[in-house]
Order: C-alpha cells, then structure tokens, then sequence
C-alpha cells in the first residue's frame, strides 16, 4: 500500500468503515468525524487519505498522528505527507483576479454538464426541463441567486440546503463554495459563516463534514490549485484545473465553482469596486 | 399514468453512480419523469411539488436514498423500479483478501480451515454448550467452556472425556484463562513469567495474576477450571490435570493454586500430586483455616508468589505486606473521619464472586455476624438479595442478578442502583466496592461507576479496589485516579480494602469509647 | 495434544459464541476463527440422547451409504411404456411427485396433471368427467419414489407414458422417468389443454420409438460421464440441463440418423431435443434415483435417500428408516418471476428433481453454474458460498462430480439428516415455480431452503428406530 498524503484535519481516533465505492470508501470515526480514503485522482482534502487502492483498507482503522494504524500495524507519516488545507489569505479583488474569474465563469457556461447549477451563471432564461423535479430544483436555485445578489447568503443557504441529486446534494456544494469565497472575500467575518454554516447543516454526516470543513476554510487540493490559477493571467492553467475539479463528485466540483464565481460577484458589489486593489 | 417509488436506508453511493441511474431513468421511454435523490426535507418538498411524492417517503432522513419515478403505466413502473434497484446493488467486486475464505458453521469445519487450530473457547447458551465442547473434544481440541448453566452430570462427563483425550476442559462457567500468554474471554493483560495459576475461582484468578504482574513478576499460563472442579462429584478431574501440566512445565518455577476449600477427598488428592514436586507451591483455599506462614488472602498468595518467582525470601514479602498496611493509615484516618453519625454497618457490593467470598472471610473474624447471598465460611445467608441487614456483602454475579442480563463486569445497572440505595440507608457505615479491569469487563468502569459513587462518596467512605494492570485496555493506574478523583478511597487490593474496611470501624468503635 | 504440548504451541483458537472474544483475542496476538454458531433444530431431549448414544453406529452406517452412492454407475440403457417396465404399475394407478397425497389435498398444478394424464389415457372425455373420476376413488395414486420413478414438477406418469430406464450398473438396480415436454403449457405444470395432449400423444408416437432405436443401437449412454461433463460447461443439472442436453444430443443424433428410416422424423425429433434445454433433467433424475436406492435399508443410516415435494408437502426418506416419509409443509420458493407474475402467483415448491439435490447436484453444486446464480439473486461468490454451506450437512464428497471454481472439490453429498438438525443448515434447493392455477405453466425460477419438519421427524423417526431395536 502507498500512501501519497493524509489532510490536516483528520481527527485521531478509531475509525470504521460505513461505505465504499470503486477508488474510494468513507469512514466515521469519534463524534462522527469523516475520514475518505482516496485515490491520488481525488486529489488531497482536509479529510483525505490518499493511496493506491483505498477499497482495499481493513474495515476498521486508526488514525493517531504522527501514525496510520491497519490491523495495528502503523504506518508512519513523513511531514510532507500531510496536506495543509487551510485557506491562505488573498486579495481576491484585483483586476488579474476579476479577469480570471470572468473566465472560468466562460468556461464554466459553456463545458459544466447540462444537470450541473452552471445555468446560473447564464444571462438568459434556461431552457425548460422536461422534468418536473428538475424544474423545482432550478427554481430553488434561481431563488437562492437572487438572494445572493441581493447579499443575503443566508437566504441563499436556506433555499438551497438538502437541495439537488448527489450523495451531497449539488445545494449543498454550492453552499460549500459560498463559505470557501467568504473565507477569501470576508477572513474576518466569522459570524456570517457560522450563521450559514448553522442553517445548512442537516443529517448527514457526509454533508455535516464538507460544510464544517468549508466554514473553517479547510479546501481541498484542486480548489487551492484553482486559486492559485485565478492570481495568474494563465487561462490555460484555469482551464486544466477547471476540468480537473469538474470531475470532482458528478456535478460536485462544478456546482462549488459555480458558487464560488457568483459569491465573489456578489462579495464584490458589496465591498464596492472602487476598493478594487489597484495592480 | 402511475407513479412509485423506492427508498433504500442509510444508503451510501457516490454521486456518479446515483447521477447515471438518474439520467437513465429520464431516458426510458415511458417513464415521464424520475428522481433520484437523497431525502433532505427540501428535496422532498420538491418532489411534492413535482407530484413525484409517495407515502412511504414521509419518514425519509438526509442518509436516505429516494427513486422516484412517475411513467405511463403500472408495469413499465415496476420495471424501471426493479431496474434502479437492481443497478444500485450491484455490489462491487469483494478485496481479495477476504474473496473466499468460507464461513465455518461449527466447530470441526472451524478447525479444518485454521491449520493448527488447538483450543476451543464456547460461550454458547449453557443449553447448547455441552454438546458443543464434546464436538471440540471430539475434534482433538482443548476447550475452555465459558457457559454457565451446564449439567454437573455433563460436566463430569466431558471433562472424563477431556481426560482420557489428554486434553483440557475448562469451565463450565469458566470466566478467566491466560494460555501461552493470551488472555481468554475475562483477563488481564499481565508480565509473562515462571508463575503458574491453576484456579477454580474467576476474578480470584484475575486478582492474583494481576497482583503478581504488578509486583514486577509474570504469569506463565493460568488454568481456571470452573467452580465446580473440587467438588466431590467432579472430582478436581481438571484441577490435578492442571495442576501436573504445571509441575511438568519448564516455564513455570512457581505454582499457586485458587480455590474455595475443595473438597477433603479432592483435596487430599491435590495434596498428594503436590507432594510430587520440588516446586515451591502456593495455596490459597480461600476461608479454610491457614497455618503461620500460609497465605489466607488472594493479595497474600500474590505476594508471596511473586517473591519466590524473584528469587526473595518469603519473609520479606511479609514485610512488605506489613508495611503496605502502614501506608494505608492515612486512607484509615480519611475513612474514619467521613463516617456518618448513624451509620453502623458495611455494605459490599461485588462484581466478582471471590471479592465477595473473601470480604465475608475477612470481615467475619473482625465484625463478627456478615450476611450474604452467596455465604462463605462464617458468613450466614441473606434473606433477600435485593435488601441488606447487617454488614451485608452482595455478589451481583449470582443468578438472580443476571438472568436476562450481561455480566456485572459489563452492566452496572443494578450495582449502581444498589450504590445509590445503600447510601440513602441511614445503617449504612461505608460502601466496599470491587473494579474489574481486562479483556471482558466494561471498556470504561470508573466512567460507569463515577456519578454513583460521587452520589455516595458525599454520604459515606466508599471504599474500593481495581483489579487489573496498566497494560489492560482500560488501564489500572488511569482508573484509580478517576476514581479518587470522584471520591473514592481506593486500596491496593480487594483484602487491603477489607482489611481497610474493619480498620475504619474500628476507629469509630474507640472514638465512641473515649 | 496433550497439555504440555499447547504451552509449547501458538494459540489458535475456534471461538463459538460471543464474538468479541475472537476479537480480543486477535488483539492480543492470537489467531481466532469465529463460528457462524446457530441454536440446533428442536427436537425432544429423548431422541437427542439416542442419536448421541449411537453416533458412532450412525457414522458407520452413513460412511456405507456414502460409498454405495458414490460408487453408483448410472447408465440410460433403454425405454418401454409404463405399465409394462415400472414395478407395481398398473391400469388404474397414477404416480405423482412427492410424498403421498389424497386427492383433496393436492394443489391446482397436481390436479391439473392428473386431469391432463386422465385426458391423455382417454380415461375421461371432459375435465369435468376427469374431475370426478380421480375423486371417485377409483384412480389410485401414489408416489413416484416408491415405484423407482422420478417425476418433475407434477411428475404425473400414467400407464402409457413411455418412460426412461436408467440402470445402476454397479448395483444393479433401475430408476424410470418420463421424457420432458419441453417449456409453456406442459403436463408437468398442471397444464392439460388439447395442445398439451395432442404433445404427450406425439411423444407416445414418434419421439419415443425413436429414441428407442437409437439407445438400443447405442446400447446405452453413460449419464455419469455425461453429468460429470455437464458440470465443467456450468450447468448443476437441476435448474440448467443445457450442457448436459447439448452433450446427450450429441451422443445420439447419429444414432437417430441410422436407426431413423424417416428422414422428418429423425429431424423432428432432434428439433424437439434442441428446442429443449431441460431435455437431459429428465435423466438426471433417474440417475439419481438409481443412484440412490442403493443406500435404502442400511440401519441406522441418516443419509436421505429421498427429498421431494407434491407441491403441498415436503417429503424425506431416511437410508434408515424403511419406506417411512417424513413431511412438512412445502414452502414457496424466492424466485426471479417471469413479467407479469409475483409471488402471491407461486405455487409451494413441487417435484421430484430435488433428488438432484439429494446426490449432490443442483443446488448443491451451484458454485459450478454460475449462469444460473442470478435465480440466486446474488454473485458467483454467493454461489460458492452456497455450495460451501452444504458440505456442512454432507456425510462427504462425490469422487466424479466436480465444481471447477472449489478447485475441482467433489460435490457435497449424502444430506446427513443428523448433521441437518445438529448444525440447523437446510439443504439449499434451486427450482422451477409453477403457478399456483393449473394449466398455466413455469412463472419463475429460483431457490429456497429445505422446510426443517421433515428433516426434525426424520431425526426423531430415526431415533425411534434405534432406541426400539435397544430395547
């Protein structure tokens, strides 16, 4: 077995293992932390353990830093192994950065899957969905962009919490993405992810994770990638990192990029352009 | 036109697979609309919405998974349906590693798939348990019978059949072992060393291996044969067994034997097989008479066992015994000092059958009259279990206590409720408690234990003891100090905490004196 | 070995019980295997005493059926009609599937065949006549295991039906069943329609002269062979007949060319061989019961010699126990149905092809038919483990039977009656459903667990029988 990296926060404790899918399984450890082990085409995250073969681990494992425990036998972490997920601190209002951003919300409109929320980002009406559940998940999402441009992201969570298809429902990454974007464009402003973070939570241990990791601006690899990108002028490598985190999830990685153009677009009228850093 | 749906609980399936069963249930001609979702209230007010909603997805949570579909026709429902469902199990291929290795269903086939396989450990209703150990017997293995509620007649039978087999029978009811180092169903994590156990008595077992661990020595194997060997109808069959296989064992320099009195038959026959060697062997026949120089408590026969395995003279073991007494005169004075005004008599509440014969074998001589449920030597019967007169000592592994219940190494429900009731009682002088530590007993006691003895430690002196060592998983020196951290005097054994005990009332009886 | 010899080893324990002490036990170093450990079957204290008393006897016994049944040779050496080749058989007799059933009781399927069978023998002119004829008294009916005949399904055979002779070349003994109809609305399913008739009366006709010819020609056909075969090519030869069909057929169809003067004929019949996948079920039932009778009537035996169902009970016969049954209600079976039909449409499990179960084929051997296994609602590994399970009750392993994917390990074999109640393990059966309405025909394939009453009355019948002759 290699192991290629293990995120930051992951909790020491005993771990079981409550499911698993082709290149990866989630496991739930003390007070229901979450542990996902990985392939390296996952990528690193918070809660991540990347290796080869994750479908292979034991069923019950043990995580104690600076130690991975298999049927007790530990394997040792080097310190580059572990993935430091913590959101560093940008100006994410600079011209570069708003051309960038511009962008991939391009890319985004014309290569995100038609079930992805990348309609939002589109000036026009969408096309009608032959189906009625997708025509109220749409409707959902519309209400929620509306709140969001009017600044109220907890109006926005609330219309789209538990919302969507996925595993974690595709309101839910969106919700996700919103926190990631306030962690940049708000560092200071802990209340109002808390206030989102309170009304988004739900049941689900898998979501609960995501959305604490994201409210404590804990990111996964691609989406640091992606924000390195976005402090270039290199449209090349936005793209290459964006058609990376599309196949992030089915819609996953799309629906938090979609989050993350439009809360910043929002953040932005809010801070008021004029404050745009001048470079 | 129909509608339907499926809801599959607590379901984990990764997003790709849930958004391609959801595309190709739009896809199917004749399906009018499908939705395959995990069932957040907002995903289910949606699909009220979209007139996708059934009945049976009332009750759903976050965790479930929701197929909804809506199509011409109630067949072409109950296709795609079984469809969705069929794709959703599709179960992905087993890790190698556990790919064929069958399921054994009993005991022979048990022991054909692990090669060498050489000791059964039943723990089968006591129905059932029988049958079970002669089928190990019969396979050529040893057997440790952890059941209870095994026929004397079954027993003497197996363990004849043990004999003539050359194997081992331990048990019935046989709740501690340690062989080649490995501790079986309730033990302790304990030093290997030239200290060889044969008991007939559970926790009396794990006290003495931990003691002697403790004191820096080791645990070379500990038979426990069950309580009912040196009765006169079983003969001590496995004891004298046991007791050869030690003589015979290189490993092991010393012997200690545990066991209420045997009886005279059984025991003239130990007698005879101890003469037999020139190995130094500790008795201890819990509440027979001793002789100077004879151990009379499980803390007694550890020391002295330890001092022999260590190459120590015996003498210094008493010592060291006398001495251990001098340092506990603070917890006497503790003790005696948070007595209640009233309060008359000592209340032990037992979870290991010995601790509670061997608070009746000290205190008797020291309190004079003790109750019990399980009365030992002097000690006299015990109306009701569920009520205490007198200096009263109650062993919670008694039947009427676990019927229908685990073990109260396990559960503490009962003794924290009667922790809880002797401590109201205005009779009662001080509470004696004992902790079992090990493999089998509760994986946090002090925790269990913690709020009813804080309750009782502000009314009367609780005092107890732990068995166990630090390599245990619960570890003996952290549950000590939770424990006195809620109050409890904690002694270094269970006699210690007897002798204790009597100390303390003791202490009253001349304060009121003077 | 003796004590001192364990000090000496490293601990590996079987644990049966509480599970979590193999778990501590693997912590603290130790190798520990847990025990799938279910309660026995109920049976009284009394006959749980005599069986102990006499296991020995018991294995002794079953290790001589054992060898009777696997040194069993069963040969298809020709054909006759019924009432002139099957012992005891005769005019007003009818052999059904199963243990014996009073008209009354029989289910719609078994009414359905012996309305059809009545039709067929021109015994009655409407089902209506036929109806009252077969509760008149005046038909007798009885099972098909007690005149050496295997049935499936209904396993209706009336004096005129040609039949199948199966011989033991080993023992000598011979085993008889019908010619299979082929799929849909069939006799065997209770169908008894004029198309199902005008069948029956062409297999009387052409099919059986036919096939008459050509195994005299041949002398025989090894079924032994052909089943060991069979069950390389994935089929366990109850619920999947195709391998071992698609071999018979070639054993015979130059056979039929030479003995076969009429060309259509000769082409008709090979047709209908072809269009039919269960052709060789037909043999392979007959194999077994030749197979089997040998062990009949070896005291103190507890190998079934017999399990079949009439479509209400489940009936077993013990080597051990004489001409006894021993019976409990039939149950239905888990199914994958055909389109348009459910459960509530099943009839409780039917016919004699369980005896391909009781000499260790069918679902015994279903780890070799990995086609089949999605009856099984389950993976090949499923499968394995299903055949696996049966060693369990097994009195041992057939020596010409094989499952590739166990490493060419022996079928189980000899359902060990004793070991069925001691270890509360059913013998796993895979089976057709029929329709609980006559006439219908097949809705579903699927498996099911052998009921425990008859298998807890075997166990009690057996007991009584050895603790009678102590006395």
């Amino acid at each position: 077995m290699k192991l290629y990296s293990a995120g930051d926060q992951i909790g020491d404790g005993a771990y079981r293992r409550i499911a698993s899918y082709d290149h990866a399984s989630t496991y739930i450890g003390p007070s229901d932390r979450l542990l996902f082990a990985v392939t390296p085409t996952q990528g690193a995250g918070p809660l991540n353990l990347v290796m080869d073969e994750p479908d292979r681990l034991p069923d019950k494992l043990s995580f104690r830093r600076p130690c991975l425990y298999l049927e007790n036998s530990p394997t040792p972490l080097r310190p580059d192994q572990l993935f430091r997920s913590s959101l560093p601190l940008l100006s994410v209002f600079t011209p570069t950065f708003q051309h960038s951003v511009a962008f991939l919300k391009q890319w985004l409109l014309a290569n995100a899957p038609e079930e992805s929320l990348a309609f939002l980002l589109a000036d026009t009406v969408a096309s009608p969905s032959r189906s009625a559940a997708q025509r109220f998940f749409r409707k959902r999402a519309m209400e929620a962009h509306s709140a969001l441009r009017e600044g109220d992201l907890e109006a926005a969570a609330q219309s789209l919490r538990g919302c969507g298809p996925g595993l974690t429902p595709a309101g839910d990454d969106f919700i996700c993405g919103m926190l990631f974007t306030l962690r940049l464009t708000a560092p200071c402003d802990l209340e109002q992810s808390s206030r989102i973070f309170r009304v988004a939570r739900g049941k689900s241990p898998v979501v609960n994770a995501f959305l604490e990791m994201a409210r404590d601006g804990y990111a996964f690899e691609r989406f640091h990638l992606l924000l390195h990108a976005l402090q270039g002028s290199d449209t090349a490598e936005i793209e290459h990192i964006a058609k990376q985190l599309s196949v992030v999830g089915a819609t996953s990685g799309v629906d938090l990029c979609v989050a993350f153009v439009l809360t910043w677009e929002a953040e932005l009228k809010r801070v008021g352009a004029s404050t745009m850093d001048a470079c | 036109m129909k509608r339907g749906g499926l809801i599959l609980k607590g379901a984990y399936f990764d997003s790709v697979t849930l958004m391609g069963i959801g595309r190709e249930l739009s896809a199917t001609p004749g399906v009018l609309d499908a939705s395959v979702v995990m069932g957040t209230d907002t995903n289910r007010s949606i699909l009220k919405a979209a007139g996708l909603m059934i009945p049976a997805f009332d009750g759903a949570d976050d965790m479930d998974l929701l197929i909804a579909v809506k199509a011409k026709s109630a067949t072409l429902l109950d296709q795609t349906l079984a469809r969705a469902e069929a794709a959703l199990k599709k179960k992905p291929a087993p890790a190698a590693s556990s790919a064929s290795r069958p399921v054994a269903t009993s005991i022979e086939t048990a022991a054909q798939t692990l090669p060498g396989a050489n000791l059964a450990l039943i723990s089968v209703a006591g129905t059932y348990a029988a049958e079970e150990a002669r089928k190990a017997l019969e396979t050529g293995l040893h057997v440790m019978l952890f059941s209870d509620n095994v026929s004397i007649e079954s027993e003497v039978e197996l363990k004849r059949l043990a004999k003539r087999k050359e194997l081992l029978l331990m048990g019935p009811d046989a709740g501690t072992a340690i062989i080649n180092g490995v501790p079986l169903a309730f033990a302790n994590v304990v030093a290997r060393g030239p200290v060889g156990i044969v008991a007939a008595s559970g926790t009396g077992a794990q006290e003495v291996s931990s003691l002697v661990s403790n004191h820096g020595a080791g645990i070379s194997q500990l038979i426990g044969v069950g309580g009912r060997d040196v009765k006169r109808q079983v003969g001590g069959i496995m004891f004298l067994e046991a007791l050869k296989a030690l003589i015979a064992d290189p490993q092991t320099k010393v012997i200690v034997l545990v066991s209420k009195p045997p009886d005279p038959v059984v025991l003239a026959k130990i007698q005879h097989a101890a003469s037999r060697t020139k190995k130094p062997i500790v008795c201890l026949f819990l509440g027979a008479p001793t002789r100077e120089g004879e151990p009379h408590t499980l803390e007694e026969a550890a020391a002295l066992a330890a001092a022999l395995a260590q190459g120590r003279s015996l003498d210094s073991a008493w010592a060291a015994l006398e001495q251990q007494r001098a340092d506990l005169a603070p917890m006497i004075d503790a003790g005696a000092a948070a007595l209640p005004a009233g309060g008359r008599y000592v209340r032990g509440l037992f979870s290991g059958g010995t601790f509670c014969a061997e608070a009746q074998v000290i205190l008797a001589p020291l309190l004079g009259k003790v109750y019990s449920n399980a009365p030992t030597g002097e000690g006299m019967a015990l109306k009701d279990s569920g009520k205490s007169q007198g200096h009263c000592f109650i062993d919670f592994g008694e039947d009427e206590f676990t019927r229908g219940r685990p073990h109260p190494m396990i559960d503490f429900t009962l003794r924290n409720e009667r922790i809880h009731r002797e401590a109201a009682d205005p009779q009662t002088a001080l509470i004696l408690l004992d902790v079992v530590l090990g493999y089998g007993a509760h994986a946090d006691p002090a925790s269990e234990l913690a709020p009813a003895i804080r309750d009782a430690a502000r009314k009367v002196p609780v005092l107890c003891s732990v068995t166990g060592t630090d390599r245990d998983p619960q570890n003996w020196a952290a549950t000590i100090d939770r424990l006195r951290r809620v109050g409890a005097l904690v002694a270094p054994s269970n006699a210690a905490a007897c002798w204790l005990a009597g100390e303390i009332l003791h202490r009253r009886g001349k304060k009121r004196s003077r | 070995m003796p004590l001192n010899a364990l000090f000496e080893s490293d601990l590996r324990v079987v644990n049966v019980g509480v599970p979590s002490f193999a778990e501590a036990l693997r912590q603290a170093g130790a190798e520990a295997v847990q025990v799938d450990w279910k309660p026995p079957l109920p049976v009284s204290e009394e006959s749980r005493r005599t069986i102990a008393r006499h296991r020995a006897r018991i294995e002794r016994a079953n290790a001589q059926a054992l060898e009777r049944i696997l040194s069993a040779a069963p040969r298809w050496v020709g054909m006759g009609r019924a009432l002139d080749t099957i012992p005891g058989m005769h005019e007003d007799l009818l052999l059904h599937a199963g243990p014996p059933i009073t008209w009354d009781r029989m289910c719609g399927p078994l009414q359905g065949a012996i309305i059809g069978a009545l039709l067929y023998e021109r015994r009655a002119t409407s089902v209506a006549a036929a109806r009252k004829l077969a509760a008149s008294g005046k038909i007798r009916f009885a099972p098909c295991h007690e005149h050496g005949t295997t049935g499936p399904m209904a396993g209706v055979v009336s004096p005129s039906m040609p039949v199948f002779i199966v011989r033991n070349e080993t023992h000598g003994n011979r085993a008889f069943a019908t010619m299979n109809e082929g799929l849909g609305k069939v006799l065997r399913y209770g169908a008894y329609g004029p198309d199902v008739i005008e069948r029956l009366r062409w297999m009387e006709r052409e099919l059986y002269p036919v096939l008459r010819a050509a195994i005299e020609h041949l002398g025989g056909i090894d079924l032994k062979h052909i089943m060991a075969q069979a069950l390389h090519m994935g089929d366990e030869l109850h619920n999947r007949n195709r391998a071992g069909t698609s071999l018979l057929y070639r054993a015979l169809a130059p056979a039929i060319v030479r003995t076969c003067t009429d060309t259509d004929a000769a082409a008709r019949v090979l047709e209908f061989i072809n269009g039919n996948d269960h052709f060789f079920l037909n043999l392979s039932m007959p194999a077994g019961k030749a197979t089997l009778d040998p062990a009949r009537g070896i005291a103190g035996s507890s190998v079934c010699v017999v399990m079949a169902r009439n479509g209400t009970d489940f009936g077993v016969q013990l080597a051990g126990t004489g001409a006894s049954w021993f019976t409990g209600p039939a149950a239905v079976p888990d199914a994958l149905f055909f389109p348009g039909y459910t459960r509530k449409d099943a009839n409780p499990d039917i016919g004699d092809s369980a005896i391909t179960e009781t000499y260790g084929l069918g679902g015994f051997a279903i780890a070799a038919a990995p086609a089949i296994v999605q009856f099984v609602g389950g993976t090949a590994a499923d499968a394995v483990g299903y055949t696996q399970r049966m060693y369990e009750i097994c009195a041992g392993e057939s020596r010409s039977y094989q499952v590739p994917s166990l490493d060419f390990r022996g079928t189980p074999t000899g359902i060990d009656a004793v070991k069925v109640v001691e270890k509360n393990i059913l013998p796993f059966i895979d089976t057709g459903v029929a329709h609980r309405k006559p006439g219908v025909g097949q809705i579903g394939a699927g498996v099911l667990n052998a009921p425990p009453e008859p298998f807890q009355r075997a166990y009690e019948g057996l007991a009584g029988v050895l603790g009678g002759k102590r006395r």
